[in-house]
């Protein structure tokens, strides 16, 4: 799967929390948006929430569930805690790829 | 007939854990249980798996294949628990404390960490851990299993600080002394030991045990979150 497949994915997965009322409204998701950190879209709910409703979609069809290890990303170090969209999705197209 | 409810319960294949999946079963629960060993109960209604709680990602499976399956999770109640002879802390040896942690640190940790992203897509669930009045006594011999069960303890009040605006209750349940086998193991001079320090000098049953999760995990207990019931003692 690449980058920008999980990105639809992941934009989905805001879309779905925007409805049921656990994210703001706000503009669709991009590779730049701010998953978690200072002007994060979501809240510390929202953002578990997203997490665990990504690992559903992007586990779909698959026989091991895919597991989204934050620490695994190198990006998101405690020196510099903020995740971007762009950053989740090519951790994510790599696990894929490499869970595949 | 069911009333709906999807339940987890951890070591469910004996003891108190056994005693809480009958329980929810006996109204029509939906009960998922799980152990280190095979299923003792067959009710209809009960699906059992074999789990080592505090083996990641044995517990995430096991908590995923029960939400896919039924579509939700609206109580987990975890109550896989060991008790080991009560050396003084001098001479425990680290194995002894290392299980204690796997079992109650790792596996409280691992199911409450999975159960919280079910609960928390659907707005609502409760939590219930099982704990010991061991915590507060301080007791001689119980340095390693009273300081596994306080982590326990810590851990449901921050996830009950965490999940609460999002409907979901977690709280937790001190016992007291319940004679199973695990407890009967454990010799007559302990257990003439903690019936002298409770307020109520007597064994509690795993039927009072299962009243109180009841309350917990019903709609009546949704304002109460964090909190430590003891049983037989004042707190």
């Amino acid at each position: 799967m690449r980058p920008t497949e999980v990105l639809e994915i992941m934009a989905d997965a805001l879309e779905g929390l925007r409805r049921s009322e656990v994210a703001e409204p706000g503009p669709a998701l991009n590779a730049e948006t701010v998953l978690f950190g200072a002007r994060a879209v979501l809240d510390s709910i929202g953002f578990v929430t997203f997490i665990a409703e990504a690992e559903d979609r992007l586990s779909e069809g698959r026989d091991t569930p895919i597991e989204l290890v934050l620490t695994e990303i190198w990006e998101f170090s405690a020196e510099e805690p903020s995740l971007t969209a762009g950053v989740l999705a090519n951790y994510c197209a790599k696990r894929l790829g490499k869970d595949a | 007939m069911s009333d709906g409810r999807v339940v987890l319960v951890t070591g469910s294949s004996r003891g108190i854990g056994l005693g809480i999946a009958q329980h929810f079963l006996q109204r029509g629960a939906t009960v998922c249980g799980c152990s280190r060993s095979e299923a003792v109960e067959t009710t209809p209604g009960y699906h059992h798996s074999r789990v080592d709680v505090s083996n990641e990602q044995q517990t995430r499976a096991w908590v995923s294949l029960a939400a896919k399956r039924f579509g939700r999770i609206d109580v987990a109640i975890c109550n896989a628990g060991i008790v080991k002879p009560g050396l003084m802390l001098a001479v425990t040896p680290s194995e002894i404390l290392d299980e204690l942690v796997a079992t109650h640190v790792r596996g409280t940790f691992f199911v409450c960490r999975e159960v919280s992203k079910v609960m928390l897509r659907q707005r609502a669930g409760r939590i219930v851990t099982l704990s010991s009045p061991a915590v507060t006594w301080h007791l001689h011999g119980a340095g390693a299993y009273a300081a596994s069960k306080a982590a326990v303890e810590e851990m449901t009040r921050v996830l009950a600080r965490e999940l609460a605006p999002a409907g979901v209750t977690c709280n937790i349940v001190r016992p007291g002394l319940v004679l199973t086998d695990s407890a009967r193991a454990m010799g007559k001079e302990w257990e003439d030991w903690l019936l002298k320090h409770q307020t109520i000098p007597r064994t509690v049953t795993v039927q009072e045990i299962c009243n109180v999760i009841e309350f917990f995990a019903s709609p009546e207990s949704s304002a109460i979150t964090g909190q430590a019931l003891n049983m037989c003692l004042v707190g």
